[in-house]
């Protein structure tokens, strides 16, 4: 049975400190309303910087296993989203490395622009090298712009997740916007 | 491209880029709760692994350090009544890019390995989570200036750089409230990324002229 949960599904902060202690008692329940509160932010995390359903889910589990074997150490000093969020993304962010050397369908932004020239059969849809030149960014160039980009979060909670300063964030999705003008604009004068 | 233009793409992205399908949260719930709540140990219970993991990084250290002092034996350099041999030749193979950097290259390896051998230790206490977190912010410093300095170019050092960059960045950033928690996450990471094995092979290489 979920409890003290509200109706929009997010645990309200009072709620949840109640339910952190319930949960770090052994108690399932309390844990499992915190997972519902949680589990969809950390999928989608997990998700946009993985790229692939089954190792979302993967790290999903793996990050509320951390979150629950280690929830007496949660000393309430941030919130418990923006803990459940560092974990989240410290953890995607270190499968991604480990994935990336046996992955073989990521590849370089130059290989693939040059697979599908040859081919010739598959007009690329800009949507498609837009998609895979942010693919192609470096890691943690990527991560600062699709967090901060595409899912939202400000340059401090990006700092304090992957461990740099905000200005060093906001450089990185600087960057990143530099490579992805330099990557796409030959595309779009071919089509001008 | 102007950024108006771009701005239009990254607004399409919001929407498009790696959509997460619907997550089977039950089936999820289900492996969480059976591994966190069900397992020998429950939800306190430590990966068996963590401490082998100790164990091995500081067996690799000192493998490391033993490296580096037979790699220095070997060339004549840096013992006490040893020949010294000419840097030229010492470094024939390395790549000419490299040369500048190398010992600030190796003197970071190094001290890299070392700190995460302490880590390793398990000791989570304020100063020495201070005192770690201190280093590796100096640390840090200097494998940034390598990774934007001509050196960084080279493919070999700079994935490990880039590693060591985003390792030493989260143990700058340790805290000892939640230190045990940070700690592992650190830990998993720097062995699942074969850091320590890497940097032992890089300070070979470097010694001997390898890159």
């Amino acid at each position: 049975m979920l409890k003290a949960v509200a109706p929009s599904g997010m645990a309200t902060e009072r709620d949840e400190r109640t339910l952190i202690a319930e949960a770090a008692a052994g108690d399932r329940s309390a844990a499992r309303a915190l997972y519902d509160a949680h589990v969809e932010r950390v999928h989608r995390i997990a998700y946009r910087l993985c790229g692939d359903a089954d190792l979302a889910e993967d790290l999903t589990q793996d990050v509320f296993v951390q979150l629950f074997r280690r929830l007496d150490q949660f000393r309430g000093e941030s919130s418990f989203g923006t803990w459940v969020h560092r974990v989240a993304l410290t953890v995607s962010l270190n499968a991604m490395r480990k994935v990336k050397r046996f992955r073989t369908r990521e590849t370089g932004i130059d290989e693939a622009l040059h697979h599908e020239q040859a081919n010739g059969e598959i007009e690329p849809d800009f949507r498609d090298r837009l998609n895979a030149a942010i693919d192609a960014l470096p890691d943690g160039i990527r991560a600062a712009l699709v967090m901060h980009t595409i899912e939202g979060y400000s340059h401090a909670e990006i700092g304090e997740a992957l461990g740099i300063a905000e200005g060093t964030s906001k450089a990185r999705v600087f960057d990143a916007r530099a490579r992805l003008k330099k990557t796409l604009a030959p595309f779009l004068n071919e089509r001008a | 491209m102007d950024d108006k233009r771009l701005d239009e793409l990254l607004d399409d992205a919001r929407k498009t880029y790696r959509v997460p399908p619907e997550p089977a949260v039950e089936a999820i719930w289900q492996r969480i709760d059976a591994e966190a709540f069900l397992a020998p140990g429950g939800a306190t219970r430590r990966p068996t692994d963590r401490r082998f993991g100790a164990v091995t990084w500081r067996v690799a250290a000192a493998s490391l350090v033993f490296g580096v002092l037979a790699g220095r034996w070997t060339s004549g350099v840096g013992l006490p009544g040893a020949t010294e041999a000419d840097p030229a030749q010492v470094t024939s193979s390395m790549s000419p890019v490299l040369r500048p950097y190398q010992k600030t290259t190796e003197e970071l390896l190094g001290k890299t390995a070392v700190l995460l051998a302490a880590l390793g230790t398990d000791r989570t206490s304020a100063s020495f989570s201070s005192h770690v977190s201190d280093q590796a912010a100096q640390l840090l410093g200097t494998a940034r200036m390598l990774l934007d300095s001509p050196a960084g170019s080279e493919p070999g050092i700079r994935a490990l750089l880039l590693d060591l960059e985003l390792t030493l960045a989260q143990v700058a950033r340790l805290q000892p409230s939640r230190g045990e928690t940070e700690l592992m996450l650190i830990n998993e990471a720097v062995a699942e990324r074969d850091i320590v094995p890497r940097i032992r092979s890089a300070v070979v290489d470097l010694s001997g002229g390898g890159y």
